[in-house]
């Protein structure tokens, strides 16, 4: 029986195909629908209760929240580097600056200082972590998919072709992270100062003590030197020319764009929500508090997914019943042949249900399959979500 | 090849008062007493739509009659449940269709098979496998087993229809136009074997035909046309 089933479900294959194809996407829908949305929440909430509080600009506590865990580049705005001071001024909280709005090959670029590393417990993998100007370290992923190791270097993205006033810099890779399964997995990481350098706030350029070329050296007072546009400037900082960098302006007013507060105790966290709570400059937020707030819209909206997948289910279902009755109306030549033959009913009802097993087996392969995938892509494809601007 | 309860000289296929209409139409067929005698080899013939196939269909079960007795093998085809019928049918007759009625999804063996297949008391064993390709090497089919019949002539799957009719070793043979789509050599082939194998199983056999050139070498010839004057 089962082997005329077989035959049968083989020989008719594109019908075959296109059932299994129709079960397989009902069932996947809704089912990968709720694996994605499990893993958005534990990895949403399990990176929000690894990171206590941010702060950042005024502005969309979820997009500030999404910006600092996830280095999206939608973050409300920049704060002055000071901040960093006022809000650990009485020693209530330790911080971790993140500039994270460039990107080298289309990957977070994310200026931080090394204490990032130790706090989300990230270990190098190969080469080393960052020390001078220029370097960077890239996540596991990022390592693979661009075909990085130490030794390696990547340019930084400008943002448009009209953009002039930033040239893209070379960036040397000097470690790979191990992986840790989250969104520093796709990023890129380098010292803040390197990103003020990106910014055009630090720049290295020529020596101008022994210059007297006229389109390099415009004017030379006892005091100062005026360069020209003819000012040959580096876009790659090298041992060589790493003394020639300089920032201009105050550091405290560099621009970064979120600080990671981590609390001495559940006393002082409470102390520095307290205190910064009503700060017209900037906001301090809890991650987990966002987090929630987030997964409480996404649930309601997975509420009307899962609406939408129970009539998907139902009209699937009744489209394949009336596929099996024409398939069986097709078959009534058959169907007889087998009578006369002797075949009885009970025989002739479990080989259309022999078929419509393998089918339904087939599917549920298939289903396993693209589930499977599903899961194993889905970290990626969440975080990618994410970043993109899917949340 | 005698069934149960019954004796040799019993004939194989007893037809008595039998009656039989097709609902809402004119087709009657009425036949008052017919008998065919185990291994004898018989034609039957008339004009189309005369009831020929209805006949061989009333013999086989696969159509009950309004009244009368149809009896096969000692056995009243008429008084037996559906369930019983058709395992009767599928151990003990063997039919050869008009159109040959082969399942397009399989191939030239697993139709040989196909009583093997859907009979609930048959078991495809290495012995019946044999006789299948036996069977398929007889009629010239023994290096095609694997072919889809749909890959087949006219004339090859007329050939698998007839290794179909006869792998199960029936003791009745009911063929219906079997020489009907062929030339006249080919006409010649298949009538030798099913008539050289239904000798070999000592089976009787009830050909249905239009065609008067194979009527020579059958046992006995019944004018559905002058039914009463032949059969009464």
């Amino acid at each position: 029986m089962w082997h005329l089933a077989w035959r049968h479900v083989v020989y008719y294959r594109g019908q075959t195909l296109l059932l299994v194809a129709a079960i397989a996407l009902a069932g996947y829908l809704p089912i990968a629908t709720e694996l994605l949305l499990r893993r958005l929440q534990h990895d949403l909430r399990s990176r929000a209760d690894a990171t206590p509080l941010v702060v950042g600009k005024l502005g969309s506590r979820t997009d500030l929240m999404l910006h600092a865990l996830y280095f999206t580049a939608k973050a409300p705005g920049r704060i002055p580097f000071g901040t960093m001071e006022t809000v650990t001024a009485d020693g209530y909280a330790r911080a971790i600056p993140l500039a994270a709005v460039h990107t080298a090959k289309r990957v977070s670029l994310v200026g931080t200082s090394l204490d990032y590393f130790e706090y989300r417990r990230l270990r190098v993998s190969s080469g080393r972590t960052f020390g001078r100007l220029g370097e960077c370290v890239v996540g596991a992923s990022v390592a693979r998919r661009l075909g990085l190791s130490p030794g390696d270097s990547l340019l930084t993205d400008t943002e448009s072709f009209v953009e002039l006033t930033r040239y893209p810099l070379k960036l040397h890779v000097v470690g790979v992270l191990a992986a840790a399964g989250t969104p520093d997995d796709d990023a890129v990481f380098c010292d803040i100062k390197t990103v003020w350098v990106i910014e055009g706030i630090g720049h290295g350029h020529q020596d101008l003590g022994g210059v007297d070329e006229p389109g390099v050296v415009l004017e030379r007072t006892e005091n100062a030197v005026t360069a020209g546009a003819a000012l040959k400037q580096y876009l790659e900082i090298t041992p060589e020319n790493e003394a020639s960098f300089h920032f201009h302006g105050n550091m405290r007013d560099f621009p970064i764009t979120a600080v990671i507060l981590i609390p001495r105790d559940e006393k002082s966290e409470t102390i520095l929500l307290g205190r910064w709570h009503e700060s017209d400059e900037f906001q301090v937020i809890e991650p987990d508090r966002v987090v929630e707030l987030l997964l409480g819209t996404v649930f309601q909206i997975k509420h009307l997914l899962d609406l939408a997948a129970v009539f998907v289910a139902v009209s699937t279902g009744l489209l394949i019943a009336l596929v099996v009755l024409l398939s069986l109306r097709l078959r009534a030549a058959e169907m007889a042949t087998l009578f006369k033959l002797g075949c009885r009913r009970a025989t002739t009802a479990r080989l259309i249900s022999a078929e419509l097993l393998i089918v339904t087996g087939l599917s549920c392969a298939v289903l396993v399959v693209m589930l499977g995938t599903t899961w194993l892509v889905g970290p990626s494809l969440l975080r990618w979500w994410i970043v993109s601007g899917g949340v | 090849m005698t069934g149960a309860g019954e004796t040799p000289d019993e004939p194989v296929v007893r037809l008595s008062d039998l009656r039989f209409a097709y609902p809402a139409t004119s087709f009657r067929l009425q036949i008052s007493h017919w008998e065919v005698a185990r291994g004898r080899q018989v034609a039957v013939i008339g004009p189309s739509g005369s009831g020929k196939t209805t006949l061989l269909h009333l013999i086989a079960g696969i159509l009950r009659p309004t009244a009368g007795v149809v009896g096969v093998e000692g056995r009243r085809l008429d008084e037996l449940a559906d369930r019983e019928l058709r395992a009767f049918r599928a151990r003990r007759i063997g039919m050869v269709f008009q159109d040959f009625q082969l399942l397009e999804y399989l191939d030239v063996r697993e139709n040989i098979l196909l009583p093997y297949y859907i009979g609930t008391d048959l078991r495809i064993s290495g012995d019946v496998r044999r006789r299948a390709d036996e069977l398929a090497a007889a009629v010239g089919l023994g290096d095609r087993m694997r072919r889809n019949v749909t890959r087949l002539s006219q004339g090859e799957r007329q050939r698998v229809a007839l290794c179909r009719a006869l792998i199960t070793e029936p003791p009745l043979i009911l063929a219906d136009e079997p020489t009907g789509n062929l030339d006249p050599v080919n006409k010649r082939k298949i009538m030798a074997l099913l008539q050289n194998h239904a000798r070999r199983l000592g089976a009787t056999l009830v050909v249905v035909t239009h065609d008067r050139d194979i009527l020579s070498a059958m046992d006995r010839v019944v004018d559905f046309a002058d039914w009463t004057a032949k059969v009464g």
